[in-house]
C-alpha cells in the first residue's frame, strides 16, 4: 500500500515537476530584431544564432510582421531603430550598436536628377524603408530632414529604393549610408546626393519596462566581433556611454 | 444669443467632422475581386492593413458575374473608394464612370492585378493603378547582380501597337544604369496575327543567336508573340539552343521542365498589397488624386533562377546573390 502510494506521489511529482524544470530550462527570453538592412534577415539570424545560442532570437524581414508580432506578445528584448521609442514607451533602450562611423549616422538623401534639389524638397515624394507605422511616417522623416513633409512612400527593404527613383514614384530615397555602400554593388546609377538627416542612434537594443533579462542583456553586450562584424557593427554598448 | 449657440454647435460638428474625416471613420473601401491564389494574397494583406481604420468590405467578382451586379455594389454600397483587382471590375467601373453625369457620382478607385493597366488608366482622373507586369529594369538588374557578366546589351521582341510606350520607358530606365535595349518591332511587316507570327518565325533565331551582340534576351510577356503555337515551334527551339539567356517576367517560364528561361521576376504579393495601401491611403487621407498617382510600376519581385539553364548556359554566379531568391530545381 504504501509502495503504491510513494509511486502515486512520485509520479505526480514527474508530472508536475518536469514541465516546471523543462519551463526553467527554456526560460530564456525572446528576443525580436527589425531594422532595414541589405543582408537578408535569414543571414542576419543565423549570424545572430551564433552569438546569442539559446535565446530565441527572430529576425524579422518586414517592418509590418515584426509590428503585428510584437502586438499579439509581449516580446521582453526588442532591437529595432532608434525611432522605435516614440511608438512604445513601454520600452525602455538600454544598449546601442555602434558602426564604423560611430553610434549614430545620418541618412542620405539622394536623387537621380538635379532637378530634384533642397530647394523644392518639401514639394517631392520621399521615398524609404518601412520602419514606424504610417501614421507617424510624415513627423518622423519632417523631424529628420527638418522640413515639412508632404509626401513620404515606404518600401519593405533596401533594394526596393532605387526602383522608386527611377520609375519616379518618388523624387528622393532616404538610405543608411551603410545600406547605400552595399547597394552600390547592384545600382550603379548616377545618383546626386542632395543632403543628409540629422543624426540618428544605430539600431537599439529596448527592454520592456518590468523584464527581467539581465542574463540576456549580458550576452547582447558580449556579442563578439565576428557576430558584429557580419552583421555591419563594430560595437554595442550601454545607452548614455560612449562607445 | 441662440444665433451665438447655433454658431457654436455647428462650429463643434464642424470640428469633429473634419477630425472623422482625417482619422478615415466611416470610410468604406469596397474591394471587387477575382478569387484564386495571388488575389487572396493580396486582398487579405490589404484588408489586414485597412481593416479597423475604415470599413473594408469586399464582392468576388466571378466569370459569369455581369457588369450590372458589379455597379449595384457602387449604388447600394456607396464605397468612399473601390479596389478592383483584375481588368473585369474596372472595366466596369470605367464604363460606371463614364455613364455618370457629374463628377461627384463617378467612383475613385485603385486598380492592381490587371494587364496593361498603364495604357488602360492613361489620363484617368479618378482612377490610379500598380501595374501588374515586373518592370524591366527590375528583371534586368536583378539578373546582372544574380550573373557576374557584364550586361550592356538586351534584346526584346515587342508589338509597336501595344507596347510602344512601355518599351520607351523601358529604354530610359535602363540607360540609368548603362543597359542598352534593343527593342524589335515584331509588327514591321503588318499587324495581323499571320504577320507576327511570320515575323517571329524568319527573325526570332536570326536575332536570338548573336552572342557578339547581345546579353540576354528578354521574353516580353505578350499573348500576341507568344502565341501556343510560336512558343512551341520557334521561342522554345531557339531558347534552347542559344548561347544567350532568356530572362522573363513568370514563373512558370523558368521551370526547368519547361527547360527555357534562365531567370524570371515575379510580383510580390505581400509587398504589392503594401503599395496599393499606400496608394489608398493617399486618396483617402492625403487627398491626393488618382490622376496625379497615375499608374505606378511594380515596385517589389521576387526572384527566380533556373539552375539548370544557368549551368547549361555556363554562367558564373554571384554566390552573395543566391540568399534570397528561389532556385529551381
Amino acid at each position: 500500500m504504501l509502495r503504491h502510494l510513494v509511486f502515486i506521489i512520485a509520479v505526480l511529482w514527474m508530472g508536475l515537476a518536469m514541465p516546471m524544470l523543462h519551463g526553467l530550462a527554456a526560460a530564456k527570453p525572446q528576443v525580436s530584431i527589425y531594422y532595414p538592412s541589405v543582408l537578408s534577415a535569414r543571414e542576419r539570424q543565423d549570424v545572430l544564432k551564433t552569438g546569442l545560442a539559446g535565446y530565441d532570437v527572430t529576425v524579422f524581414a518586414k517592418f509590418r510582421d515584426f509590428s503585428e508580432d510584437l502586438k499579439s506578445k509581449e516580446t521582453p528584448i526588442v532591437v529595432a531603430p532608434a525611432s522605435f521609442q516614440k511608438a512604445h514607451p513601454e520600452y525602455t533602450p538600454v544598449l546601442g550598436f555602434s558602426g564604423h562611423e560611430g553610434r549614430k549616422f545620418k541618412y542620405a538623401l539622394l536623387a537621380l536628377s538635379e532637378k530634384w534639389n533642397k530647394g523644392n524638397l518639401e514639394e517631392g515624394k520621399i521615398g524609404l524603408v518601412e520602419e514606424v507605422d504610417r501614421e507617424q511616417l510624415k513627423g518622423l522623416v519632417s523631424s529628420l530632414l527638418k522640413v515639412n513633409c508632404k509626401f513620404v512612400k515606404t518600401v519593405s527593404k533596401p533594394e526596393d529604393l532605387f526602383p522608386l527613383l527611377v520609375f519616379k514614384t518618388t523624387d528622393f530615397i532616404m538610405i543608411s549610408p551603410d545600406n547605400y555602400e552595399l547597394l552600390k554593388e547592384k545600382f550603379t546609377a548616377k545618383v546626386y546626393r542632395v543632403t543628409e538627416s540629422e543624426a540618428v542612434d544605430n539600431p537599439t537594443v529596448f527592454v520592456r519596462k518590468g523584464s527581467s533579462v539581465d542574463e540576456a542583456i549580458q550576452a547582447l553586450k558580449g556579442l563578439p566581433s565576428g557576430v558584429l562584424g557580419p552583421l555591419g557593427f563594430t560595437s554595442i554598448g550601454p545607452i548614455g556611454v560612449a562607445p | 444669443m441662440r444665433c451665438k449657440q447655433l454658431l457654436l454647435t455647428l462650429g463643434w460638428l464642424l470640428i469633429g467632422m473634419q477630425v472623422a474625416f482625417a482619422a478615415g471613420a466611416n470610410q468604406n473601401v469596397l474591394f471587387l475581386r477575382k478569387e484564386g491564389k495571388g488575389f487572396d494574397d493580396v486582398f487579405s494583406g490589404m484588408k489586414k492593413e485597412l481593416q479597423g481604420k475604415y470599413t473594408v468590405t469586399d464582392f468576388a467578382v466571378e466569370k459569369a458575374t455581369s457588369c450590372l451586379e458589379i455597379q449595384e455594389k457602387f449604388i447600394s454600397g456607396h464605397p468612399d473608394l473601390i479596389v478592383l483587382m483584375d481588368n473585369k471590375p474596372l472595366d466596369c467601373a470605367l464604363k460606371y464612370n463614364l455613364a455618370q453625369t457629374s463628377d461627384s457620382k463617378r467612383m475613385r478607385g485603385v486598380a492592381l492585378m490587371g494587364l496593361n493597366l498603364k495604357a488602360i488608366l492613361k489620363g484617368n482622373a479618378f482612377i490610379s493603378g500598380i501595374a501588374f507586369e515586373s518592370p524591366a529594369y527590375t528583371l534586368l538588374i536583378q539578373y546582372r547582380y544574380v550573373v557576374k557578366k557584364p550586361l550592356k546589351h538586351v534584346l526584346a521582341f515587342y508589338r509597336k501597337s501595344l507596347f510602344q510606350e512601355t518599351m520607351a520607358a523601358a529604354t530610359k530606365q535602363l540607360l540609368t544604369e548603362g543597359v542598352q535595349l534593343e527593342a524589335v518591332n515584331v509588327e514591321a511587316e503588318g499587324v495581323s496575327k499571320d504577320a507576327v507570327a511570320h515575323f517571329v518565325s524568319e527573325n526570332l533565331k536570326k536575332y536570338a543567336t548573336q552572342t557578339d551582340r547581345y546579353d540576354v534576351v528578354w521574353v516580353l510577356l505578350d499573348s500576341g508573340i507568344l502565341t501556343q503555337s510560336l512558343f512551341q515551334e520557334v521561342w522554345l527551339p531557339v531558347a534552347r539552343s542559344s548561347k544567350i539567356p532568356f530572362v522573363t517576367g513568370a514563373e512558370e517560364l523558368v521551370m526547368p521542365e519547361l527547360d527555357f528561361a534562365t531567370f524570371a521576376v515575379t510580383p510580390n504579393f505581400s509587398d504589392l498589397a503594401n503599395q496599393a495601401v499606400q496608394q489608398v491611403e493617399s486618396i483617402l487621407v492625403d487627398h491626393v488624386s488618382p490622376k496625379d498617382l497615375g499608374v505606378e510600376e511594380l515596385i517589389s519581385v521576387n526572384k527566380i533562377l533556373n539552375l539548370n539553364r544557368a549551368h547549361a548556359l555556363e554562367l558564373p554566379l554571384n554566390e552573395s546573390s543566391l540568399k534570397d531568391i528561389k532556385i529551381v530545381p
